[in-house]
């Protein structure tokens, strides 16, 4: 028994003296340049992702935009015509899209919501032309 | 080298002498804004104890700086859950062992813990200088047979002989826990010295 403790207590002495005297070592000079070369591509990365997000962002607005700006057009100004009816000979699409928008505007009695959503879409249109600029600033 | 030494030596990286006045708080608070200058510094102050954890851990040199710069990646990423609870220093620790064990666990189902292990002991000893199989060396390999939880607190025991109440601080766990934690881990530690060291001798 007492031979069992003897070796217990040596092994134990030897264990804490085996893992008390492990040096403390330096770290080596390439661990913290290492860490902001890896630092600045996360960062890289990152910008890289928000990039990516802002021009899928700017094109579904633009998309949706776009789509809203010529369904409210094609509404309002009844340019489904020229798909039913055809256009004249003398006049071109150019000049009856013109007249038309001339026409239903000038006339226009209702409320502004129309007028509105067109602003909107204009707008929209120059956000996602603002991001776009904000893109090309912020890409190396 | 002993550990005062190590970490007051200049390693000159980052020469900002403003950063080097501020404390550990006010540069994770500042890191936490986005600013890497600071997170550098924090870098240039922990890099010897967080490369000595790693070391630690993994047994390599090559190995523990790469676990070493995993650990402060991970810790820049998760600086913005760090609301100074404790002190940097132990969530470096807590930080630092959860990547080396990670990485551990991931080579352990790979296998290649055992060929490591069974290179170390078996092939490679007859054919390494008698300094390298230093019965010293062969124990503190030993801890890495160690149970995540025992091999964590053995290591940072003997780290930098830090109190009871730090390591239970690190590893969240209650004093009595730790206290029963550590009783185990030395009893499972002189077992697979016993086996690993001993018997092959």
């Amino acid at each position: 028994m007492n031979e069992l403790l003897k070796h217990k207590n040596a092994l134990d002495a030897l264990i804490n003296e085996a893992l008390s005297d492990e040096p403390f070592l330096k770290a080596p000079i390439t661990l913290q340049r290492g860490v902001e070369a890896r630092l600045r591509i996360a960062a890289l990365r990152d910008r890289e992702k928000k990039r990516f997000a802002i021009s899928m962002a700017t094109l579904a607005l633009l998309f949706v935009a776009g789509f809203i700006a010529a369904a409210v057009l094609v509404w309002f100004t009844k340019l489904s015509f020229l798909y039913t009816e055809g256009v004249s000979g003398g006049k071109g699409q150019f000049d009856y899209y013109i007249t038309a928008m001339t026409m239903a505007l000038a006339s226009y009695q209702g409320a502004y919501s129309l007028i509105m959503s067109l602003v909107l879409a204009v707008g929209a249109g120059i956000v996602a032309l603002a991001m776009q600029v904000h893109k090309f600033i912020f890409t190396d | 080298m002993t550990r005062a030494a190590v970490i007051t030596a200049p390693a000159g990286l980052v020469n900002d002498a403003s950063l080097e006045q501020l404390d550990d708080i006010t540069l994770v608070r500042r890191s936490q804004k986005g600013d890497r200058d600071a997170f550098s510094q924090l870098v240039k102050r922990h890099q010897h104890l967080v490369y000595n954890v790693s070391y630690r851990f993994m047994r390599d040199a090559v190995q523990a700086e790469d676990m070493a710069q995993e650990a402060f990646l991970k810790a820049f990423r998760l600086l913005k859950g760090f609301r100074g609870d404790c002190s940097f220093t132990t969530w470096m620790y807590r930080v630092t062992s959860s990547v080396c064990l990670t990485e551990l666990a991931r080579r352990k189902r790979r296998g290649e813990v055992t060929l490591h292990h069974e290179a170390g002991n078996k092939l490679s000893a007859p054919q390494t200088a008698p300094e390298e199989t230093d019965l010293k060396e062969q124990i503190r390999r030993c801890v890495s047979y160690l149970s995540d939880r025992y091999a964590t607190i053995i290591t940072l025991y003997y780290l930098n002989g830090s109190s009871y109440d730090e390591i239970a601080q690190v590893m969240d766990v209650p004093l009595g826990t730790l206290k029963t934690w550590m009783f185990r881990a030395r009893k499972q530690l002189r077992r697979i010295v016993e086996k690993e060291v001993f018997s092959n001798e």
